[in-house]
């Protein structure tokens, strides 16, 4: 490995951290949100962020293919992030209502256990309707390869340039959300201390919902994003994908919604250089590494909470 | 605040309600009544039920025989939302704010349940003119807060849905004596402004000098029921907290 | 309407099979065992025959052999010990490669398979434990996903360390197991009698199969299965009881990694090749679905699973693809519907109990022995509380307490609402740490020391809210208490040496004897899940269990609350008893009936502090203790509403 071009690398490495880390950060959103108010993970979140990919899939194509050939790159974009948020979102309060609710008062491992069969039922489903070879984005066709914008070494092609925009304005608007709306809010409330959330005539149930909306649909965004970026989806880029927006949950600091965005980035990073100065066949081991090292040392995560929970 | 209901008339009454935890019988037959604008104390050693009493109030605990009725409806089959939206608040045992959010934003949780929001506006105003240090302190974190300021954000806080009735789990726990008095200043206040109290304590004494009337319950049971006044000077008291 | 009158339906079908399955079962629980085995063991010995040697067939059947293996050692992680370990495929592969280096043209060592059937489930084991050490602390959904992680890691390495591995093509031609001179891959020639390589390995799987059975059933009758079991039903409680957590879960990851190794080497040598495909989360959810089907926790439940599982797949082929999305379904569906598996155990009784039966029958109302200890010295108090405090940040639940407890007293610890006695209890017993002060024990200094050894040395506790285990009977129930008494190891059990089975025998009769001496035909109900008890008969099984150890300090959560007039009294009586059998007792309780009854000497709380300490007599005209509980005047004007 020659060091110098590893180090000439470094910026455009690190602008693909940034890139890849929104993505996580999307996806470990959701994690932390249903976490915060279920203190339960979610193991079919990745695959709601699967889901959500192949509805972007199917818009684009349409469109594409279409005799809407004409229309504006933006519409279409708009588009298709709108209709696989709605997607992901319906689906994921679904998968709470179906399988995750009747079981909230029994035991620990019941609700674990049925995460684990959506997961694989989701991911099988999918592949027994849409092929096992996956599908493919063209995002060519949509994002012209002129919008792209280079200094040094770094090229910020169109569609990095979009991931980082659209999660940014995701998380702002997820941020706007809970902080000053009343029903985020609520949603904070009920993380915090359930019971007494219920006193003040919040109704749980709807909170549940509402959150695996809000975070579902943030996972369907980021597979449409993902979609675009690397041109495939398939039944199974879930599984990782929700290992990695875990991992980042936990690096940021479980139950904390700036801990999940800035874990995304950080794991983001981590791995882009990992894999730019170790070996890029490795890379997925270094989210496990990144997430042993963290349950070891500080589990609470960078921004673990310090403050009692309870008066 | 607002709608007192005639003067008299029961607000809250709980009829020959038994409530159970699992297998655990813990009310057994209790029936009483808080009437409008009074102060009705709930005492009785711990363990003896009465914060169960609250819970089946509040409706996160279901009772098994019996009625609960407020204002006339029965609420003992409603969920713990529309008990809210009835009109009654909690301040829960061990004042359980949420720390992690600020001043206002508890206030504004309080008012879930409403969607009047100019008046939500001005009873913000009122409720930081009744707790001037709330104020002071209004984009701080809960968890800032000291013991007994935590207990004013949850009196505010229950106030802030505008209930006609008004339920204290214990307010004087673990509270230094001047901030007890503080507190129980302020409950007068409250019922001065229309609200209906009734207050779970194991304060006795000083319950009983502030409150009209006062039920003692012992195991699940209703074992005493009279005026302030003459449970403050009935030896039986004494007996059922510290055994014969 | 329809829909939930067939849910109804089936629920009912359900039902109905898995009684006539367990009536079934007690049928041939009555047959003598020797003869039972023996049948079992002939009709397994038969099957290839019946199957005419027909390799399809056998193949299948012995592929069985693997899966109980597997699903067994899976159930005594998940099942069992309550740990949701999704990486244990990881274990299988371990053992499968271990066999293909050791046994191979790979690296060109051939070593016997006896040795490396022993060296890759060893080798599973440790690596079992290696990946349990650090997850210990985790939660269940933390557990769950960073051993899934773990699995997934061994998948890549296996694929991307290529020549160490073979990489994704595997490694092949691995050496045939050899038994005794005989080689299993080639077909035996007895006489006439021509027995192809496939019906070796189907004896082969066989064997193993049923010592895995053999040995984790017997593990499951001993204290490690209870202790298993109570770790997953309550694991505060299971350490309270002597129980060493950490050690346990670690024996369960090992135990569960040991099989899986064991099921991975004869996978290596029956198909001759490995590969990294064989080792995905197909499997993982494979042997998942087999447990989950047919019933957690219950060994014929996983058996049939994994028999289930293997030959409904070979007879439905053509509808392969849907597999996987059927699988899932079933773990939500049955997570759902039916969470005990299809054979799950009936909700009253156990089908037969584990337990060693009991031998001699006391008299009703049998003696109490008293404490296992010496009381030797009776001038040092058994416990002694020195200026002690507890803070958890900035809140000072205890302050500055002190006081003793002597030989055979009963002492009390009252006190209003939040007046820091359950944090004194949790800090006496081991559960907390103190801040400040000193606890000393029968002269020993015991803070800061954990709760299981703390049963060990002899101090036991009840729980206010009663921390039964709800997944065992009455009987095991008390048995756990006697977790720390019990001595045996793990060789002496899985061998069922005389010393084990004595000691077992000898723990079920005091269990007994126990259960007799709290009345309430406690002891006639043994067998029965604890949880279908009265709540008054619930406390007193958790009596009995905290006595089980034969402590010399007992702590007693509030031991009547909840209960009716009638109940404390008797619960009074009880507790009486058992002070003039020489327990030392301490106890927290707000019915002051019972508090002014039995306590020899009272300490008052309020607020952290102790504000009194004397006689019932003396406590109950003390004016502090007047003014906490019932609050002080203050001059106060009333307005008129």
């Amino acid at each position: 490995m020659d060091l110098n071009l590893a180090l000439a690398q470094l910026p455009q490495q690190f602008v693909n951290g940034v890139t890849l880390g929104c993505v996580y950060a999307l996806i470990a959103l959701g994690y932390c949100m249903v976490y915060g108010v279920l203190e339960m993970l979610n193991f079919a979140h990745g695959e709601v962020f699967m889901v959500g990919g192949y509805i972007g899939w199917a818009i684009i194509s349409y469109f594409v293919v279409g005799t809407v050939a004409q229309t504006s790159t933006l519409l279409i974009l708009i588009i298709m992030l709108i209709l696989a948020m709605i997607g992901s979102g319906a689906l994921g309060v679904g998968i709470e209502w179906f399988a995750y609710r009747p079981l909230r008062n029994s035991s620990r491992l019941a609700p674990l256990i049925a995460a684990l069969g959506v997961s694989i039922f989701l991911q099988n489903a999918v592949m027994l309707g849409m092929g096992t070879r996956g599908k493919t984005y063209p995002t060519a066709a949509v994002i012209p390869r002129e919008l792209t914008i280079s200094f040094h070494d770094v090229t910020l092609t169109g569609t990095r340039l979009l991931i980082i925009i659209v999660s940014i304005v995701l998380m702002f608007a997820l941020n706007a959300f809970v902080q000053q709306t009343k029903w985020g809010r609520a949603m904070r409330a009920a993380a915090q201390d359930r019971e007494e959330a219920s006193y003040l005539g919040i109704d749980i149930n709807r909170v549940v919902s509402l959150t695996f909306l809000v975070g579902s649909s943030l996972a369907g965004a980021a597979g449409v994003l993902v979609g675009l970026y690397y041109t495939q989806v398939d039944f199974a880029m879930g599984f990782l994908a929700g290992w990695k927006g875990f991992t980042a949950t936990v690096l940021g600091g479980i139950g904390n919604v700036q801990g999940a965005m800035l874990g995304g980035l950080v794991l983001g990073l981590v791995e882009s250089l990992g894999s730019a100065f170790i070996s890029p066949a490795y890379k997925d081991i270094i989210a496990f590494i990144v997430l042993v090292l963290v349950l070891t040392l500080k589990p609470s995560g960078l921004l673990g909470e310090s403050l009692p929970d309870r008066a | 605040m607002v709608e007192n209901g005639k003067l008299g008339q029961p607000l809250l009454r709980l009829s020959e309600v038994d409530a159970s935890y699992g297998p655990i019988k813990v009310l057994e037959g209790v029936s009483l009544e808080v009437r409008a604008g009074e102060i009705v104390a709930l005492l009785g050693a711990n363990a003896a039920g009465k914060s169960t009493t609250i819970k089946c109030i509040m409706g996160s605990v279901k009772i098994s025989r019996g009625t609960i009725e407020f204002k006339d409806r029965v609420i003992s089959t409603q969920s713990t939302t529309k008990i809210v939206e009835a009109g009654i608040g909690l301040v829960p045992e061990g004042r359980r704010i949420f720390t992690r959010m600020t001043v206002e934003e508890n206030l504004k949780l309080g008012a879930f349940v409403r969607s009047d929001i100019r008046a939500i506006e001005e009873d913000k105003e009122r409720v930081y003119g009744l707790f001037p240090r709330l104020a002071e302190r209004k984009n701080q974190k809960g968890g800032t807060l000291s013991g007994g300021e935590q207990q004013m954000l949850a009196i505010a806080r229950a106030l802030m849905s505008r209930p006609s009735l008004l339920c204290l789990d214990e307010p004087s726990m673990g509270l230094s004596p001047i901030l007890v008095e503080t507190v129980f200043e302020i409950i007068e206040d409250i019922r001065k402004r229309g609200t209906t109290i009734l207050m779970v304590e194991q304060n006795a004494e000083m319950a009983l000098e502030l409150a009209d009337r006062a039920y003692v319950i012992q195991s699940g049971k209703i074992i005493l029921s009279d005026t302030a006044d003459n449970l403050l000077s009935n030896d039986l008291m004494r007996r059922a907290y510290l055994g014969v | 309407m329809q829909r939930s009158e067939s849910l109804d339906s089936s629920r009912k079908y359900l039902g109905v099979l898995s009684a006539k399955v367990n009536r079934f079962g007690a049928h041939l629980s009555a047959i003598d065992p020797t003869y039972r085995l023996g049948f079992l063991a002939l009709l397994v010995m038969a099957i290839p025959f019946i199957l005419l040697q027909d390799p399809y067939l056998v193949r299948i059947a012995g592929t069985i052999g693997i899966y109980v293996l597997l699903a067994v050692g899976l159930n005594i992680v998940v099942g069992f010990a309550g740990l949701l370990d999704l990486g244990y495929v990881a274990f299988y592969a371990i053992g499968a490669y271990t066999y293909a280096f050791l046994a191979s043209p790979y690296y060109g060592i051939h070593l016997p398979f006896l040795l490396v059937l022993l060296l890759g489930a060893v080798i599973a084991a440790v690596f079992g434990v290696v990946l349990g050490y650090p997850v210990l602390r985790l939660r269940g959904d933390y557990l769950a996903i960073v051993t899934m992680g773990f699995g997934e890691i061994i998948r890549i390495l296996l694929i991307n360390l290529a020549p160490v591995t073979g990489g994704p093509n595997g490694i092949r031609k691995i050496d045939s197991a050899s038994l005794l001179g005989i080689d299993l891959g080639q077909g035996l020639h007895l006489g006439f009698l021509r027995i192809d390589s496939v019906v070796n390995y189907y004896y082969l799987s066989m064997i193993l199969a049923a010592g895995c059975l053999v040995v984790v059933s017997r593990l499951n009758a001993s204290k490690i299965g209870r202790a298993w079991q109570a770790i997953r039903d309550d694991e505060t409680a299971a350490q309270c009881m002597g129980i060493h957590k950490s050690n346990m879960k670690l024996l369960a990851f090992a135990s569960g990694a040991f099989f899986a190794g064991v099921a991975g080497v004869v996978f290596a040598s029956w198909q001759q090749f490995v590969s990294p495909e064989s080792f995905s989360t197909t499997e993982l959810v494979t042997i998942f679905c087999m447990i989950v089907l047919g019933g957690t926790g219950r060994l014929l439940g996983v058996v049939v699973g994994a028999a289930v599982l293997v030959i409904l797949p070979e007879f439905l082929r053509e509808y392969s693809i849907y597999r996987m999305a059927i699988y899932g379904a079933i773990l939500v569906l049955i997570m759902r519907y039916r969470p005990q598996g299809l054979l799950g155990r009936a909700a009253e009784r156990r089908v037969h109990s584990r337990q060693a039966p009991a031998r001699s029958h006391r008299d009703a109302a049998g003696t109490l022995e008293g404490p296992a200890f010496d009381s030797d010295d009776k001038s040092v108090p058994v416990l002694k509380v020195e200026n002690l405090s507890k803070h958890f940040g900035g809140l000072q639940a205890v302050q500055g307490v002190s006081f003793d407890v002597k030989q055979g007293e009963i002492v009390s610890i009252i006190g209003p609402n939040g007046a820091g006695k359950t944090t004194l209890f949790n800090v006496i017993s081991g559960l907390y740490r103190p801040t400040t002060g000193s606890i000393k024990y029968a002269g020993e200094s015991i803070a800061g020391v954990s709760p299981h050894k703390l049963a060990d040395m002899g101090i036991v506790r009840t729980f206010q809210n009663l921390r039964l285990f709800g997944g065992m009977t009455v009987l095991e129930n008390v048995l756990v208490g006697m977790h720390c008494r019990l001595q045996s190891g793990i060789f002496p059990i899985i061998f069922r040496a005389k010393g084990f089975i004595r000691d077992e025998q000898k723990a079920t009769d005091k269990a007994i004897s126990l259960l007799e001496v709290l009345g309430h035909d406690l002891a006639e109900r043994r067998d029965d899940m604890v949880l279908t008890l009265t709540y008054a008969d619930r406390r007193r099984v958790e009596i009995a269990r905290a006595l089980a150890s034969a402590p010399r300090l007992l702590l007693l959560d509030e031991p009547v609350a909840g209960m009716t007039g009638g109940e404390a009294e008797e619960m009074m009586r009880q507790i009486r008893m058992l002070r003039d059998a020489g327990y030392t007792i301490l106890l927290i309780e707000h019915h002051m009936n019972v508090v002014m009854g039995i306590s020899d000497r009272i300490v008052v709380l309020d607020q952290g502090q102790k504000i009194a300490e004397g006689t019932p007599d003396e406590v109950q005209n003390d004016e502090r203790v007047i003014e906490a509980y019932l609050g002080r005047r203050r001059k106060w004007s009333k307005t008129a509403s």
